[in-house]
This record gives structure tokens, sequence and C-alpha cells, in this order.
């Protein structure tokens, strides 16, 4: 019970120190508002995102739809809304993902060295070698589109990005003699990689996974665009993106908002990355 | 009002300097009102410990304060011109000209990639307008005066094909070459081997005749300072606390500081330690919590009642030699006792035929690399590092065996291949009748507990993630306590080590290197182990606090039996805490046996040399001059026979480079030289050291 206290007190203290950067303070704002959108949704959503109101549609922004409506006459103010749940989901689980499997492997390889250090950075060099997307699409396209796939394939992509981060961290801190004391006493390497190594490494691979989570909401907002992620009729911001494409220049609302919402949550999280490199750098 | 020493015709005056740094938690004074004068040709040492402020006075001078520092008032004066508030542009003219500074670490002063020539005679080119040809012509001569043979090669060289002491010497080339009216030597020898060190303050005097240079030399060392300054000032908490000529600043000190600082460092004798060092009480004050009065007020064992009142005036006391204390009376009635280790105060010793054995080493051996035979092998030689190459040791029960020598000995590596941190190449190693040579992955659970080693930056021993509590409990879990057995064991070795409890839930960013080392030494201790290797545990320590570290090692020895393996450099320090002491050259040993037979003759060439080598502070010491030629030879192509004979000063002749020296045995087994000499020769030369 102390020790949640504590780690409280000093979760207050990072977002305390972190929002004495204006940009980091306005990033976390933004995903903030996003963050409790996407919980309240259905609450604060005027009308339900998939029903259809054929008698409005391809209406303008207007006092009944702020954002407009599309084809379906569909309020498009409630798909972004509903749109964001989807977005963060995919988004974060697979930046999650991608942080576990990748400092799992870099503090692997960067530990141990020898050849499973090079066989396996190898692997995470060819992986990185693909496009992000091409190879998104191939897989999607292999097993069929699905929000479990997309979680996976972009958890993949960023996974190899995060091991090398780690596993650069992981080489600066192993020489040091608070390891060698641990191996001294005979620690197993799961040991001293998981409990002595990983608490120090935490910095470089938090700057990473924000920058990633970054990437990681447009990369998904393109699969949904290219019909392969969520499918509809669930809003996702992607697949607004794509109903819109045909609409664009005569009923421009239904891509400007999703387009919008996009940009403001990608843009946030960037700041808010940057102001976690400045906190690790000590700047804050 | 302050007393000013007055100098007709002075380089350097400093008028009441006062620098600052703006930090995030406000201003930090860190020279807090110097004054100093320093005539022409004189060599004024500045000692002090960390924090005192003796750097930034340095940087100061040359104008090299980071941004957020800044002189917020006084003057500095060079040959009559102040240049405390001169901008950049200005002070660029008298950089590498005029003012010229050598740092402690010569690899990060010297461009990599520009050859030595070059970087030396651009300080020609740039203030002296000569050619390229001149400047070269130039640069030989000088490195010629600074005793580095074959100066036209080392002209062509770039800075990592020299050794550390060349390159020292390089940057000393640099900084005369424009025969500067002043030159700031910042610790420059201190990451110097012993042998090393001692050739380039033969230089450094040489050169002060010759170049007429006046100097002032920044160290913490009292014997460097002794051997090259002229007079020395003492700096405590951003002022100087005393000052004066150097023989009397350190036969006969005022200040009660600089009484402590040399009482309480170990000084290299024959005489077998007995009693406890000296240890100044607390710790060095902090510049953002200083106390009130006088800065020194609260470590100081003549403190009186004005001492808190308002800070002292620096005063000239005697003729010449100033101090700022009130108590000087009481200070000089007191009979100045140099002896660094207490007449009261003993350690009782076990007899040494009881004890038993704990650790033994035969023949071990320690290759890095790979032997011939690669894939593109041309039939080359054995390249292989031979780190450590065949040393037999013995240490008993409560006892500690000193391993020192010089870097590229093969000490350290040798400590990691008992501790298991390297594998064995051959030979073995025996822990009671264990035998555990092995790495750490093939030695069992018990092993493990019984042998810890302490290692030599606290800064890096510790997990910063970790709190105290956590670092320590670890090793105590893992030799099977509960948790809450764990935690009162904590409890128990922290208050062993002088931390109280309140010490167990902070993280190492909140503690000094000296407590960092404490916490390092419990946490070494936990497990209760027979045997704990310190490699060098003290050489980051400030000197005050070193004294308190051995201290507490030999506490715990006292008490609990446990036997060390102290390895180190410094000879002063090894030679008070070991019972024994191993001598090692290039991987492997020259000499071993009772520390007081290594101390005395007869002698093994190489530990004659060293013992010739050390600074020591000490007016009424007599001590013999030997210096080696060249320096360490590569541990990938060691000399042929004895390794030593390509610098030995009493080298045989053939007999050296062709056979391996045999083991000479002196009295009772236990005192062996490595050479070709014979025992009753090697006894029949003069002490190295004598009172």
């Amino acid at each position: 019970m102390e020790s949640l206290l504590r780690r409280a007190r000093n979760a207050v203290q990072v977002l305390k120190r972190l929002s004495n950067s204006k940009l980091g303070l306005i990033g976390m704002s933004i995903i903030f508002v996003w963050v409790v959108v996407a919980l309240l949704g259905p609450i604060i959503a005027p009308y339900s995102p998939t029903s259809y109101h054929p008698q409005d549609r391809f209406e303008g922004p207007s006092l009944k739809y702020p954002f407009g409506t599309d084809r379906y006459g569909r309020d498009m103010f409630s798909r972004v809304i509903m749109g964001s749940r989807s977005v963060l989901l995919l988004a974060s689980s697979a930046t999650l993902m991608a942080l576990i499997l990748g400092s799992s492997i870099g503090l692997i390889t960067g530990y141990l060295g020898g050849i499973v250090d090079e066989v396996v950075m190898r692997f995470m060099d060819i992986l990185m070698s693909f496009p992000a997307l091409l190879f998104a699409m191939l897989i999607l396209g292999i097993f069929g589109p699905s929000t479990f796939g997309v979680i996976v394939v972009i958890g993949l992509v960023y996974t190899p990005r995060i091991a090398r981060v780690a596993r650069s961290a992981v080489l600066e801190v192993k020489e040091k003699e608070f390891i060698e004391a641990a191996k001294v006493r005979g620690e197993s390497n799961l040991y001293i990689m998981f409990v002595e190594l990983l608490p120090n490494i935490w910095g470089p691979l938090g700057v990473e996974a924000s920058v990633r989570f970054g990437y990681a909401i447009f990369l998904s907002a393109s699969l949904g665009f290219l019909g392969l992620g969520v499918q509809p009729p669930t809003p996702d911001w992607g697949l607004l993106m794509k109903e819109a494409q045909s609409y664009m220049s005569w009923a421009p609302w239904m891509s400007i908002f999703p387009a919008l919402a996009i940009a403001s949550l990608v843009v946030a999280v960037n700041f808010l990355a940057d102001a976690i490199r400045k906190y690790e750098a000590g700047e804050l | 009002m302050s007393d000013i020493r007055s100098v007709p015709n002075s380089i350097l005056e400093i008028k009441d300097l006062v620098v600052k740094y703006s930090t995030r938690s406000g201003d930090l004074t860190a020279v807090r009102g110097v004054n100093l004068s320093v005539a022409k040709g004189e060599t004024q040492g500045i000692v002090g410990e960390s924090g005192c402020g003796k750097s930034t006075l340095a940087f100061a001078i040359m104008g090299y304060l980071d941004r957020n520092g800044r002189i917020d008032s006084g003057q500095i004066l060079l040959d009559g011109e102040d240049i405390s508030d001169k901008p950049e542009s200005w002070m660029r003219n008298i950089w590498g000209n005029e003012l010229n500074i050598v740092y402690q670490d010569p690899s990060a002063a010297l461009n990599p990639s520009i050859k030595i020539g070059k970087q030396i005679g651009e300080v020609l080119e740039t203030h002296e307008g000569l050619s390229e040809k001149q400047a070269r012509e130039n640069t030989i001569d000088m490195l010629r005066e600074l005793q580095i043979s074959d100066p036209e090669i080392v002209v062509d060289s770039y800075p990592h094909e020299l050794s550390g002491g060349m390159r020292q010497r390089v940057c000393l080339a640099m900084a005369l070459v424009s025969h500067p009216k002043l030159l700031i030597m910042d610790e420059p020898t201190t990451n110097l081997d012993v042998t090393v060190e001692a050739k380039i303050l033969d230089i450094i005097k040489d050169l002060k005749e010759e170049f007429d240079t006046t100097i002032i030399y920044i160290t913490h060392d009292l014997g460097v300072v002794y051997e090259v300054s002229d007079r020395s000032g003492v700096m405590y908490a951003g002022k100087f606390v005393e000052e004066g000529p150097t023989d009397e600043l350190i036969d006969e000190p005022i200040h009660p500081y600089t009484r402590g600082l040399l009482r309480t460092v170990p000084e290299v004798s024959a005489e077998t330690r007995k009693g406890k060092l000296r240890p100044i009480e607390g710790s060095v004050v902090e510049l953002g919590n200083l106390p009130e009065g006088c800065k020194f007020n609260p470590r100081c064992p003549y403190k009186q009642e004005g001492c808190t009142g308002t800070e002292p005036d620096f005063s000239e006391v005697t003729e010449d030699h100033y101090a700022r204390c009130y108590e000087t009376e009481q200070v000089l009635s007191q009979e100045y006792d140099r002896e660094s280790a207490s007449s009261e105060d003993f350690y009782e010793k076990d007899e040494e035929a009881e004890r038993k054995t704990i650790l033994q080493a035969e023949n071990v051996k320690k290759y890095f690399g790979e032997s011939g035979g690669g894939l593109f092998d041309l039939g080359e030689e054995d390249e292989r590092v031979r780190a450590v190459d065949g040393v037999d040791l013995k240490l008993n029960e409560g006892n500690t065996l000193g391993v020192v020598g010089e870097s590229g000995c093969g000490k350290s590596t040798l400590a990691r291949t008992i501790i298991g941190l390297e594998d064995i190449t051959d030979g073995q190693i025996k822990l009671e009748d264990k035998d555990i040579s092995v790495p750490i992955e093939g030695r069992d659970r018990e092993t493990l507990q019984q042998i810890r080693i302490v290692f030599q930056d606290p800064r890096a021993t510790l997990n910063p993630k970790r709190t105290i509590k956590q670092t320590i409990m670890r090793p105590i879990r893992l030799a099977g306590a509960t948790h809450e057995e764990a935690r009162d064991k904590t409890r128990e070795l922290l208050e062993a080590v002088d931390l109280g409890s309140g010490y167990m839930d902070r993280h190492p960013d909140q503690l000094s290197g000296g407590q960092k080392q404490r916490v390092a030494i419990a946490r070494a201790f936990a497990s209760q182990p027979e045997l704990i290797l310190s490699d060098e545990p003290t050489s980051s320590l400030d000197v005050s606090i070193q004294s308190s570290i051995i201290n507490l090692l030999l506490d715990l020895q006292d008490d609990l039996d446990t036997s060390f393996l102290y390895i180190s450099h410094n000879l002063a320090v090894v030679s008070y805490i070991s019972d024994y002491m191993a001598v090692m050259y290039l991987g492997r040993l020259a000499e071993v046996g009772p520390t007081e037979d290594i101390l005395k003759p007869p002698y093994h060439p190489y530990t004659e040399a060293l013992l010739s080598s050390v600074s020591v502070p000490d007016p009424d010491v007599d001590q013999k001059r030997i210096r080696l030629s060249g320096s360490v030879p590569s541990a990938r192509n060691v000399p042929s026979g004895c390794r030593f004979h390509t610098r030995c000063p009493r080298k045989v002749g053939e007999i050296c480079e062709n056979e391996k020296p045999p083991r000479r045995v002196d009295e009772e087994e236990e005192h062996v030289i490595h050479c070709h000499i014979p025992l009753e020769e090697l006894r029949e030369v003069k002490p190295v050291l004598q009172k």
C-alpha cells in the first residue's frame, strides 16, 4: 500500500515536471481531452454513429450536426467521437506490444551479446527494412483485416526500433559495477536483465515509445484508410477518410474533421514525446 | 582586514575574487574571496579536496568558466593587467600564448585526428608567426627538452600512438612552447602511474629552472605539492585557509585543516601498521550549506566559542606564512605529531601460525584473445594479451594481502579471475580446500557467498534505481534469511558502516561518494564472506574520507576475521593496510612477502623504483632517487626472460633477457623475490626511504 502511494506521488511529480514544457502541456491536454472523449463516447455523442438520417444526407456543419453528415446521413460529430476509441485502442495496444516485445529482445541481445545478439538483430534489421505500410498490407492481406490483426502488425513493425533503443541503453549500463556485483552474487541472467537492468533503461525506452505511439496512430489510420483495419460500420478515423474520398470536392467536411482529429492527436503525442525527451535529458 | 602578501614583480595577482555559479536552486558561491600573489618564476601550489573551489579558481583565471559560472567581483591581474572582464576575443590572443593550462586528462586535451607536430606547431604559427618548417623545428626542440626520445618520430605521430605519460608530456610541450607568462596545471599527474608521475615532476622542476615559468600547480596530493611548489595554499570552502612557503607549511602547518590533511594520509614506511588512521571529523562542507563563522569549525579539534561568530580573516602568523584561524596560538602550542597512525587504538592479531589458509592461487594465468591459428593465420606469433602470467599467492584468515603494481600489471585481472568474473586460462585457485578455478557460472551458491568484492567507482557501484535497503537486503536474502531477518541485518550492517537507518529508503543519488562506498562495503559484508576483494576502493575519494573508510575496513576485519585482497596502485595506502604485499609487473610477481620485508632491502629492483617514485610529504624523510627509463611494454608483446629487463636499473646482463628469473626465497618461505641478482647482493642495497 505504501509503495503504491509512493509510486503515485512519483507519477504526479513527473507530470508536474513535464508540464514545465509549454508544448508538453499542450500535448498532454489534447491527449487528455481525447481520452476523456473516448471513454465517455456514447454519453457525449448526440447520435449513434451508425444510425442513418437519410433525409439529412451530405449536410454541411450545422447546429444539428456540428461536423455535418456523410452519404448515409450519419452524424460526423458522433462518428469522430466514437472513432477516437478505435484509434486509441489500436495505437496504444500496438505500442504496448512493441514495447514489451522490443524491450525484451533488446535486453536479451544487449546483455547476452554473442551469437544470439548477431542473429536476432539481423532479424530485426530485416523486419525494419520493410516499409511499414507495405508490410502491414502484406500481412493483413494474407490473414484478412481485423482489429487484432492491426494491433499485431503495427506492434511487429515497431518492435525492432524499440529493440534497438533498448539494446543500446543496455550496452551503456551493463558494464557498470553494480551489474558485476550482481553477477558476483550469482544472480541469474533473467534476474539481472529484468530486475537490475530494466529499471535503468526506462528513460530512453519511454522516449522512443512515445514517439512510436504517434507513428502508431498514423499507421492505424492509414490502414483504416486502406480498408485493412476495423471494418465498417464501426467508425475509425482512417475509415472515415476512406469514405470521404470520393466526395472530397463537394462534401469536404467529411474528410476535414477526421483529418483534423488525426492531426491533433498525432501532434499532441509528438509534443508529449518531445517533453519526455527533455525530461530525460534533465532539461525540465 | 586580511593581510595580503605583497609581491614586487608579480605575474599574477588575484584580489578578492568571488566566483558564482547559477543553478536551479539559486546561486552557489564556489570561490568566496581569494587573494593571491604569485611572483615571477615562482611555483604556487594550491591544495584542496573536492568542492573546495580550486578548479573553479583555475577556470576563472583562464576565463574558461562555464555558461552558468561568472566572476561576481574581484580582479585578476596578469602582469598588471586585469583579465577578469576581458571578452573572449581579447583572451584569444593570450590563450595558448601568455596564459596556458595543462589538464588532468591529456587524451581529452589532444585532438585525436591531428598529428602531434601539427597541434603544437599551430600554437607557434598562430601566436609567433613562424613558418611551418620553423614551427616544426621548435616543436622538436621542445619535445626533446621534455625528455621525449625520438622527437622526430613523435612529431609525426597521432595521440593514440603514445602512452599516457608521453601524451602528458606533449601537452606540457604545447603549453610551454610559447614561453607563457603563467602556466596553470590542474592535477596533471593524477591519472598517471607513480613512476611516470615522478619523471614528469622532475621535468617540471627542470623546466622551471630553465624557462623561469610561473606555475600554478593544483592538486589534492600533498606529496606532489611538496616536491614541486615553492609556496602552497590550502583551500577550503572557497577560500584559502593557509598559505605559505611549502617547506614550512608541510613541516609545521598552522591551520587545523592542513594539520588534519597531513596527518590523515598514510605514509609509506617500513614500520608495520599498528594503530588507526586519523580521519578528519565530519565531512567536507557543502557550499549551499555553509556554517556560521569559520567554515571549518564543525570539524575542528581546536574549536572555541569565538569560531562560530564571524569568519576569521587571513592573517600573517609567522613571516610570510598566513592562516585563517582564531586559534593559531593554541594550534602552534601543540606539538605537531606527524604520525598518521595513532599510537593508541591498536589492532591485536592472533598468532600467524594458527591461521588457516583461505585463498591459494597456484600458477594462475589469464590470457585474452585468441592464440594463433585464425582463418587468415599467416604464421604469426601468439598475440594474446598475457594479463596474468603465472602468479602464486597465499592468503590466511584475517589477513590482508595487498597487490600493487602500475597500469597493465594485471592486478585487476587477477582479482577478477579469482572472483570468477573472468575465466581462468591456466592454473588453480583454491578457497580453503575447495578448487574454484572456474568462472562464476560454475561455482556453487556457498562459494559465491564466501567471496565478495568492493569496486572502485562509488558512482557505478550501486543500482541507481534501488533503495539502499533493497541493495543490501538482496545478498542477505540470497543467503537464506527471511524478509524480517534480512531487514534487521540490513540495519545492523548500516550501523556497522556508520550510516543510520535513515539511509534505508534513500536512493544512491542522495548519497555522497564516501557514503556510497560505505553502502558498497556493507553489501560486501552482507553474506558474511570469508574473503573480500577490494579493487581500489578509495582512489576516487577525498583523502579525509579515505582514512575513515580504511579504518572501517580494518574494524570490520578485526570483528569478523575476514580476509582482504586489497588491490591498489597507491603504495602508501596498501603498505598501511596490508599484512602481506605482492608487487606485480606485466602479469608476473616481482616480489611477495610480509609488508615490512617488502618495504626494506632486499628489494626487487622494480619495488625499489616504485618506492623511490612515491611523493612523500615529509621533510624528515630521505628518499633515494631512481627513475625508470621508457614505459611499461605492451602485454601483447612481453619482453623475454625477465619482463622488467627493458627498464631495470640493476640489469645484470644477457641473462636477464634470456632466462626467466629464479624464485629466491628469504627467511621462512615467506619473502620471495624473482630476480637474477642473488639475495645477498640485494640485501646490501641502501634503503629507499630513511628517516
